[in-house]
């Protein structure tokens, strides 16, 4: 009996013994996989998915509370003749003039943004016409289709050439007659508050001249830019003139829009002339194999994969890896003069062409980025990582036709344009390229 | 009643045995890359004294020490008898290939096994010892992404194995004939790890293959007479049934997504073969027992195909001896046994053509621990080769050794004097 207590207690010891040891280091490692193994998984690249760009139009685009006073007009060869003009309402900080200031003289001073388009070398004008109605929106906002009746003559025009980098602000005269009224009855105390203003001035139209072919030109909304100004002395003074200034200002702190661009382009004889709902696409092969974009207008790009959920006839369980979209913007339509967004968002549309959310990675927001490190062959290209869209698009049950929309990051303030080579273009197809591992040969 | 006693003993055994298992079945025994091919490598860890004898014993008897490889063995285990082995194995192994070689270590308990007579006319042993081995890590492979011009980077790692826990029973015909069965239960699992890197993502597969089968095998040992004898054993074939728990995650734009977590996936079982050893033992001067094997695994029968290589019939031929000064001498060397035997293995796998054989060469020494000499510490080390540069690229050298304290008793012999 001894010795199989003996027995026993010896493998009881084993145990402790093993129970003890300490873990097994790690596996060493030495690159001899190379030439002795294969992978078990496949990894292929697969650009032959069909991608499918074709443009509509946006219904309309919300332009008022854009930080942005957008006037000028051009005409372009693709695009048609764009144009864009200023509805605002201008109101003072206070009524509050002195009982003895005389009115001396009114301008209207534009104080550029920075933001110009198209050519600035030619002379431009504006003609400032007084509104007839107020600047109040049928809804909460007005759109780039949105306009306010105004008379027809104009109180003052102005031919210039922009200097959207210049330190000179935009100095438009205004004759006094059409001032002085108004400047009388808020110094007399009689208009006291916006609502008394508004039966005097409702608020100025700025708009580009009908025949100008120039550039479109941004203008802050700063009340220190950009103003109605008016300069009055103090009568009384005993020694000399004492010229003083009284603004009105667009008053972009109301939580109701004061002022909006109307923002349209002429589409008679442009491939945009059927896009008159904005659930008409037009297929890039019906638009010379390209597809267009125009912020402010409201021409919008959209992008299908069609024939994605083909991945599936590859034989073999496998995954995506990557999908990355390529687009080429040809170089012949834009230069510095009508230059094109380095970054574009990027985001879901639905089937009745309505933009929904921006789409995200897991680096954040995707955006179609213009990559530019073959310029010197000319090969300029927007490149959207579209992985987790794709993703999404193969697991989805029931079929939604999902596309995805792109268009530049301000689209509400800017007429910036955009051509973008389709799938059947000569020069440069769009291409979607996927990365599909196959870890399991079975099904 | 002391008859019922003897068995309610084994009982704590199995159980001690199953948690040995459990804590032995995450230790590496390999760190052979060619372990990756099919269910790893065949165990080096052996029972009593095969190692030392180059892996052969199918004519030995179980008279001290447990002699697993032929189930008619059992029979020759004395009256009142219990061995107990248990083994310990070590591996150092250098991987060598055209770039340099590396060495790698793994260290573990192997196995463990007791047996003991029924009767005058038959015994029975259960053990538990290592099937295959699996522990490679291979880095560094890139493949190119078919359709381009890039290639990805893919790590494949391997580790666990299959136990075989073995009930073996011998029974004595005639004086000189004894007949035997053995069944095995063949289980564990093997974790295959594989990550790929492209250019910007990265794809985890783990998976886990689980196997377990049944077994059985018979044996027969002739005594010619009194020098030689013979011996013979058949496995029959069988099928392990197999299953798959998958897990397989990815960044995507650098988002992480588990793109299956799959339990019990089916895979195709895994089929081991038929087998036939003839072994012969003879004993020309009485201080020299040598033994000479000959097995053949039917692998190319079992028409079943591995992804990288294709499976072949598998010829192992093993030839041992050992010397003992003598077995009554005073001094304790005398009672020590010097063993050697060498191993030849043509490998069951033909990867690119070439087929992967193993040799192997082995030196021991059994140690007596009691003044009978029956109970000992076996100790041997094997140095072999698996693979070439020139085949496959891979050469592995290996050594191994095998340490076993074989443990001989008598059952309740005190309880039968009183």
């Amino acid at each position: 009996m001894k010795s199989i207590a003996c027995f026993v207690s010896i493998v009881c010891i084993v145990i402790i013994f093993i129970s003890c040891s300490s873990e097994e280091e790690s596996i060493p490692v030495i690159e001899v996989g190379q030439d002795f193994t294969n992978s078990n998984i496949r990894v292929m690249s697969i650009d032959t998915f069909s991608v499918e760009l074709s443009t509509y139009k946006l219904d309309s685009v919300i332009t008022s509370s854009t930080n942005r006073l957008l006037i000028g007009q051009y005409t372009d060869a693709i695009f048609g003749t764009v144009k864009s003009g200023s509805y605002l309402e201008f109101t003072p900080i206070e009524y509050d003039i002195p009982d003895d200031a005389e009115l001396d003289s009114i301008a209207l001073v534009l104080n550029y943004d920075g933001y110009f388009y198209s050519d600035t070398t030619k002379v431009s004008s504006i003609h400032v016409h007084k509104l007839s109605d107020e600047v109040v929106p049928e809804e909460d906002a007005f759109y780039n289709t949105s306009t306010i009746a105004y008379e027809e003559v104009p109180i003052s025009s102005v031919n210039y050439y922009p200097r959207p980098y210049g330190k000179d602000s935009l100095h438009i005269s205004i004759p006094i007659g059409l001032g002085q009224e108004l400047f009388n009855q808020i110094r007399d105390n009689s208009i006291t508050s916006d609502i008394d203003l508004r039966n005097e001035l409702k608020g100025l139209a700025l708009l580009p001249g009908e025949t100008d072919d120039s550039s479109v030109i941004g203008f802050s909304i700063g009340n220190e830019e950009t103003y109605l100004r008016f300069f009055y002395t103090i009568v009384d003074s005993e020694f000399e003139e004492d010229e003083q200034t009284y603004d009105l200002i667009i008053n972009s702190s109301e939580t109701y829009p004061t002022y909006f661009n109307a923002i349209s382009s002429a589409s008679e004889g442009t491939y945009f002339e059927p896009l008159i709902d904005q659930e008409i696409n037009l297929p890039s092969s019906d638009a010379n194999n390209r597809s267009y974009i125009q912020a402010g207008v409201g021409l919008i790009t959209k992008i299908e994969l069609p024939s994605i959920k083909n991945i599936y006839q590859i034989s073999g369980t496998g995954t995506l890896m990557s999908a990355a979209l390529t687009i080429k913007p040809p170089p012949q339509v834009y230069d510095d003069l009508k230059p094109i967004s380095d970054s574009l968002f990027v985001n879901t549309i639905d089937q009745n062409n309505d933009i929904g959310a921006q789409l995200i990675n897991g680096n954040g927001e995707v955006y179609a980025l213009l990559n530019e490190s073959n310029k010197e062959f000319n090969e300029i290209v927007y490149e959207i990582p579209l992985g987790v869209y794709v993703e999404d698009e193969l697991s989805e049950t029931p079929e939604i036709e999902n596309a995805i929309a792109i268009f530049p990051q301000n689209f509400n303030n800017t007429v910036d344009q955009i051509v973008l080579e389709g799938e059947n273009s000569d020069d440069f197809e769009a291409e979607l390229i996927i990365t599909y591992a196959i870890y399991d040969e079975n099904e | 009643m002391m008859r019922m006693n003897r068995y309610i003993v084994c009982i704590p055994f199995l159980f001690l045995s199953s948690i040995l298992f459990a804590q032995t079945s995450d230790n590496t025994l390999t760190r052979s890359p060619y372990s990756l091919f099919g269910l790893g490598v065949q165990s080096n860890s052996n029972i009593g004294t095969n190692s030392a004898l180059g892996k052969g014993g199918i004519a030995l008897e179980s008279k001290n020490m447990i002699n697993n490889y032929n189930p008619a063995s059992f029979a020759s285990i004395p009256e009142q008898s219990f061995l107990l082995d248990i083994g310990f194995l070590g591996e150092f192994n250098t991987i060598s290939n055209s770039n340099g070689d590396e060495s790698r270590l793994a260290a573990s308990f192997s196995n463990l096994a007791f047996a003991f007579s029924i009767n005058d006319s038959s015994g029975l042993g259960v053990s538990i010892v290592p099937f295959t081995d699996v522990g490679y890590s291979l880095v560094g492979i890139t493949s190119n992404i078919e359709g381009s011009q890039d290639e990805f980077i893919s790590s494949i790692t391997g580790s666990g194995g299959l136990s075989d826990i073995r009930i073996n029973y011998g029974y004595r015909i005639f004086d000189n004939v004894r007949v035997g069965i053995r069944a095995s239960y063949i289980f564990g699992s093997i974790l295959e790890t594989e990550n790929i890197t492209t250019v910007d993502s990265y794809l985890d597969i783990i998976e886990e293959n689980y196997y377990n089968g049944l077994r059985l095998g018979v044996g027969f040992q002739f005594d010619i007479n009194d020098s030689y004898s013979m011996g013979l054993t058949t496995d029959l074939p069988t099928s392990l049934h197999s299953s798959q728990d998958r897990l397989v995650e990815k960044t995507l734009d650098n988002v992480l997504i588990t793109v299956e977590n799959e339990e019990d996936l089916f895979v195709t079982n895994f089929k081991l073969p038929l087998e036939i050893g003839f072994g012969i033992r003879a004993k020309p001067i009485n201080t020299i027992t040598i033994n000479a094997d000959y097995k053949m695994n039917m692998w190319g029968q079992t028409e079943q195909s591995d992804n990288i290589g294709q499976f072949v019939n598998q010829s192992i031929v093993s030839l041992g001896a050992q010397y003992k000064a003598n077995e009554r001498g005073f001094k304790y060397w005398q009672h020590i046994e010097f063993r050697a035997g060498i191993n030849y293995d043509t490998g069951y796998l033909k990867v690119n053509n070439k087929v992967i054989d193993n040799y192997g060469f082995s030196a021991g020494l059994g140690l007596p621990i009691n003044r009978k000499g029956t109970s000992m510490l076996n100790i041997s080390y094997t140095t072999g080769q698996r693979g070439s540069v020139s085949g496959l690229l891979l050469q592995e050298n290996y050594n191994l050794i095998n340490v076993n304290l074989s443990l001989k008793d008598t059952w309740f012999q005190r309880i039968f004097f009183k």
